[in-house]
């Protein structure tokens, strides 16, 4: 019987291939790949923070009715300020991680602050209710703070969910030290092998420079009005 | 169990006879979607894409062609809200590329897990029948690796759009696009 459904199976996948005949392509694909790297043409300015910025604090609304700013961690050595949200299937994965970096740091000096940056018109998953209810769902013991005005995200630069900003306080001021993904598996928490993130943190804790301050990984777009097409 | 048996060599052959409909049309009574009655039997519509599972370099590799064809290179998945609805602009424009004989390939890169490559992946896109080459990147522990090699400023949101043309990327778009938008896009490649 099983062996019949995996023939079946076999049988159906080698007829597939009759989608692929009427490929006009599949020809050229003997050609050599060049081993250049073209540039592109009249690539947008990135806006938002470099390393070595100085970020600006806000305030914004945490799921428990308070509003929070950076100023009010008086003990903080930095922050570790990640735009997350609640639908997006990256931020998904990273949940747990999130609360272990807060459990991991926020008694060292560097508290977790998550800010959801999307619009709940468009994604009515990230509504300020729905972020409650995950908050209390998972136990956050770190502020998620919805950016209703839509104004920090921009000033942060940030894209897409997950994306973290990690700040560390130099006179006063909250510079930024490195920019991008938790770590380097989204899928498996499990098969990690570079934690961008935590390094970030170790090093500063240390007194070291951060080594790697920017990542980049795949993750859902914000979502926005002002900028959706 | 014997029946049972039978009831599935029966299926099976009706599964495959049916996964190539224009060879078997002829012998195939029940072709094409059948929208009244037993909406339970397991006949497809049309065949299941052939989407293949790649790594970095393949892709990239796949997209330095020495020929006269434009390669539109779209990165999406089925669970990233603003890709799945600009796809329609995409199908039309590679029909209409189709239907005028232009040299014209879309290239559509899912970052969709493997895993929910059969289940999700595969009937997503058969539902929508769009005229592309379809790929699944599973690379996703070298996202910063090849994120830039693609483009220094994109910063790895989806969906993300480029444009190749013998063998070299001349345009990127991050973020959704509407039809004026795509049409805007293409119309120094495509005419």
């Amino acid at each position: 019987m099983n062996k019949l459904m995996l023939l079946c199976g076999a049988a159906v996948l080698s007829m597939a291939s009759c989608a692929g005949n009427s490929d006009a392509t599949t020809a050229e694909a003997a050609t050599v790949a060049k081993d250049t790297t073209p540039s592109t043409p009249a690539a947008p300015a990135a806006k938002g923070y470099a390393i070595g910025d100085a970020a600006a604090d806000f305030s914004l609304k945490n799921v428990d009715g308070k509003q929070v700013a950076l100023a009010d961690y008086k003990d903080a050595k930095g922050f570790i300020v990640i735009f997350t949200c609640n639908h997006c299937p990256y931020a998904k994965a990273y949940e747990q991680r999130i609360i272990d970096l807060n459990k991991r740091y926020a008694d060292k000096g560097y508290p977790v602050i998550a800010i959801s940056p999307n619009d709940p018109a468009i994604e009515p998953k990230d509504s300020y209710e729905e972020m409650q209810k995950l908050a209390k769902a998972k136990g956050y013991t770190f502020p998620y703070l919805i950016d209703e005005g839509q104004t920090v995200y921009p000033a942060f630069g940030a894209n897409k969910t997950p994306h973290v900003f990690i700040l560390q306080k130099e006179n006063n001021q909250n510079i930024v030290k490195y920019i991008g993904a938790i770590d380097d598996n989204y899928e498996h928490a499990d098969q990690v092998k570079h934690r961008y993130a935590e390094a970030a943190v170790d090093a500063l804790l240390a007194g070291k420079p951060v080594e790697t301050t920017k990542t980049v990984a795949i993750g859902c777009g914000i979502k926005d009005k002002k900028t959706e097409s | 169990m014997k029946k049972s048996v039978l009831g599935w060599a029966a299926l099976c052959s009706i599964f495959i006879a049916a996964s190539c409909n224009s060879v078997n049309d002829s012998e195939n009574p029940q072709k094409g979607p059948s929208e009244s009655e037993a909406p339970a039997k397991p006949l497809p519509a049309a065949e299941n894409p052939e989407v293949t599972v790649i790594k970095y370099e393949q892709l990239q590799s796949r997209l330095q062609q020495d020929n006269d064809t434009v390669y539109v290179v779209n990165f999406w998945a089925t669970w990233c809200g603003p890709c799945v609805k600009e796809l329609p602009h995409f199908k039309s424009f590679s029909d209409r590329m189709a239907k005028e004989h232009k040299p014209f390939r879309l290239i559509m890169v899912s970052l969709d897990q493997s895993d929910i490559l059969q289940d999700k992946v595969v009937p997503f896109l058969k539902e929508r029948n769009i005229n592309a080459q379809h790929y699944l990147l599973d690379d996703n522990t070298r996202m910063n690796e090849w994120i830039p090699k693609f483009e220094a400023t994109w910063s790895g949101a989806i969906p993300a759009t480029f444009v190749y043309e013998k063998g070299e990327k001349r345009a990127f778009h991050e973020g959704s696009l509407d039809e004026k938008g795509l049409t805007q896009l293409l119309q120094s490649y495509v005419h």
